[in-house]
């Protein structure tokens, strides 16, 4: 609790982090480690074939996933560590704890990647014109950039795998044992044909748009690339499913829930019969490409397009659900505060170690019962005030106050119309990790627990949004501050 | 009438694909999932083994003159369909009739049913393509 919090209280933080994070990967997946493999191979078949419109398609695909990339693509990427140090920063300070070197080796490589395409991209046409030799090097420039984004990826799969499972690393805490955990070479197995058969897909869209109808390349193109989307779904399939087994139960037994919200949990079956009528149709459009390109729509092409768009987008929401209640698995919770630490806050209270106050705006104040006197007035608000920082504490990070996946709406769905008291709220928070798994466990004291029961049954009457530090300010509190911080510090040290 | 009956004969697979959907039709009407399994797994058995063995015949015969990426053209179409073929089946003898499932299965068991009749037929072309390739050669 070193950080101010930061809180949106309409779309949530997990929209925010969701939002730019799903971007990122739709755009490395699709555009970049797919995608570099294929233009390298489309150039490299051009030449040996000695046919220059494979040549003029790969340039035309390049440049546009040249301009997705290094905009949309680099912007995301700068978003995700904005948009994660913004709501979680205690996660992303573990994170980088454990895994400092691989993200300096991920930045060099990174670094190198930007290089490789700025000089494929624009070394294309004066190469090409320079004779075969020149031309056979830029083919072997485009490998090494495919080589390269693969590897970004092949890094940053080792943390997020980290993130579900940690395996080992909980008891060892060694750097190789944080890489090599349980659900690091099966994601990367999935993500690796994932990627290829995305940037399939969205070449074949690709090459409707840079291609004539009449044109007989048109059906040549579409029939090649088709079969490189085929040629690795297979892998989809069985490093999926190999994937799938990898995951612990208890995460499994998420799944219902992570694939829409807590009131669709039901929605799994109808979630499941929408992923095969959407592989079933990629099927269908690399088949109609195959035997007859000719008769291939734009509009046929769109299907697939969205379609592994949105099945990239909800593989990415799944993985991001299923590790709950933690944000690292078993390690640190949802919440951002650590296993270890729980014993000690639930003894002393998360206030105490607290080092910034949430202030109630003049908004958040209104709904207070009527005929209280001034001093009951003031004790009420005191009281709101220090529910209102356990809130932000310790719930804020996933749930809003009266937006998306808000707090009130879960307790209207549960209590209804009858009062909120303290008693009823409480009683449920205190055991909600038993019913449902996906909660941490509440980390404060038995008083806050109270406290908090107060500020929900004030929500009840007040509608008002709850602002995050970032446009109301905090008060902070010099006697607490960096008390956590430096025992989390030194017990790290201490492990290391 | 007549309109109809030269748009059949002008391709020779036009009036089997027809029938196999008219086909697909009753097997869907009738509601029992034993009979669809039953007459449209034949169907799948009968248009696999016509598309296999001209694939066979094909590959056989020009092995030495084509690359792993034109042979592929040759069986990809055809064992996809009989796949998805399969898929479609499944769906249908797995759902309770008329529902989503049921639905989405029939549409694409006759449309794979389809495809697989139209890739064993374009097999022949290709054969009779590349036989008078072979004699030139």
């Amino acid at each position: 609790m070193d950080f101010p919090v930061f809180h949106l209280d309409f779309f949530g933080n997990r929209w925010l982090i969701a939002t730019i994070a799903i971007l990122h990967v739709l755009v490395n997946h699709g555009l970049a480690v797919g995608m570099m493999p294929l233009v390298a191979a489309m150039e490299w078949y051009g030449q040996k074939k000695q046919d220059p419109r494979w040549d003029r398609l790969a340039y035309k695909i390049l440049f546009f996933c040249f301009l997705i990339t290094t905009t949309i693509g680099a912007l995301t990427g700068v978003g995700i560590w904005l948009s994660v140090s913004l709501v979680n920063p205690y996660s992303i300070a573990s994170l980088i704890r454990v895994f400092f070197w691989a993200w300096f080796t991920e930045w060099l490589v990174f670094i190198t990647e930007v290089c490789l395409i700025l000089a494929y991209t624009l070394t294309w046409k004066k190469w090409s014109n320079q004779g075969p030799e020149k031309k056979k090097q830029h083919i072997r420039l485009g490998f090494a950039l495919a080589f390269f984004s693969w590897v970004t990826m092949a890094i940053i799969v080792a943390i997020l795998g980290f993130m579900m499972d940690p395996g080992n690393w909980l008891t060892d805490h060694s750097f190789w044992t944080g890489v090599m955990n349980p659900l690091y070479i099966p994601q990367l197995a999935f993500r690796t044909p994932l990627a290829a058969a995305m940037a399939g897909i969205i070449a074949l869209f690709l090459i409707l748009f840079f291609t004539k109808r009449q044109d007989g390349f048109r059906h040549e193109a579409l029939r090649a690339v088709a079969l490189w989307t085929l040629a690795f779904a297979p892998f989809v399939l069985a490093a999926g499913w190999w994937y799938y087994t990898s995951v612990p139960d208890a995460m499994k037994d998420n799944l219902g829930v992570s694939l829409a919200t807590l009131a669709f949990a039901d929605w799994q079956t109808k979630f499941l019969q929408i992923a095969v009528v959407t592989v079933v149709t990629i099927l269908l459009v690399v088949q109609f490409a195959i035997s007859r390109p000719n008769l291939l729509p734009k509009v046929a092409l769109v299907v697939p397009f969205f379609a592994i768009l949105w099945m990239t987008g909800h593989f990415e929401r799944v993985r991001e659900f299923i590790r709950k209640p933690y944000v690292i698995g078993q390690y640190m919770y949802a919440n951002g505060m650590r296993v270890d630490d729980y014993a000690l806050l639930q003894r002393d209270g998360v206030l105490t170690y607290a080092t910034y106050s949430n202030p109630l705006t003049e908004a958040e104040k209104a709904g207070l019962p009527e005929r209280l006197s001034e001093p009951e007035r003031t004790a009420r608000l005191e009281t709101i005030q220090k529910g209102k920082d356990v809130f932000m504490d310790t719930c804020s990070r996933c749930h809003t106050g009266h937006g998306v996946n808000s707090i009130t709406s879960h307790l209207q769905r549960m209590f209804g119309d009858k009062p909120w008291t303290p008693e009823l709220t409480a009683g449920y928070i205190e055991g909600m990790h038993y019913a449902q798994p996906y909660m941490p466990p509440f980390p404060g004291s038995k008083a806050e627990l109270q406290l908090l029961g107060a500020y929900l049954e004030h929500l009840q009457h007040n509608k008002a949004p709850i602002p995050g530090a970032q446009s109301a300010g905090v008060i902070v509190h010099d006697e607490n501050a960096g008390r956590i911080a430096t025992k989390t510090n030194q017990t790290e040290a201490a492990a290391r | 009438m007549k309109t109809l009956g030269q748009w059949l004969s002008e391709k020779s697979y036009r009036s089997t694909v027809v029938n196999l959907v008219m086909l697909t039709g009753v097997l869907a009407m009738s509601q029992s999932s034993e009979l669809f399994m039953a007459v449209g797994g034949g169907a799948i058995a009968i248009a696999s083994f016509y598309f296999l063995l001209r694939a066979i015949a094909l590959t056989a015969r020009t092995k030495r003159f084509v690359n792993p990426y034109q042979l592929s053209l040759t069986w990809i179409p055809g064992l996809l369909a009989i796949v998805l073929a399969m898929t479609g089946l499944y769906l249908v003898i797995s759902a309770e009739p008329f529902s989503m499932g049921y639905c989405l299965g029939v549409i694409l068991f006759a449309c794979e049913l389809a495809m697989l009749t139209i890739a064993g037929v374009d097999l022949d072309d290709s054969a009779s393509k590349s036989s008078r390739i072979i004699e030139v050669v």
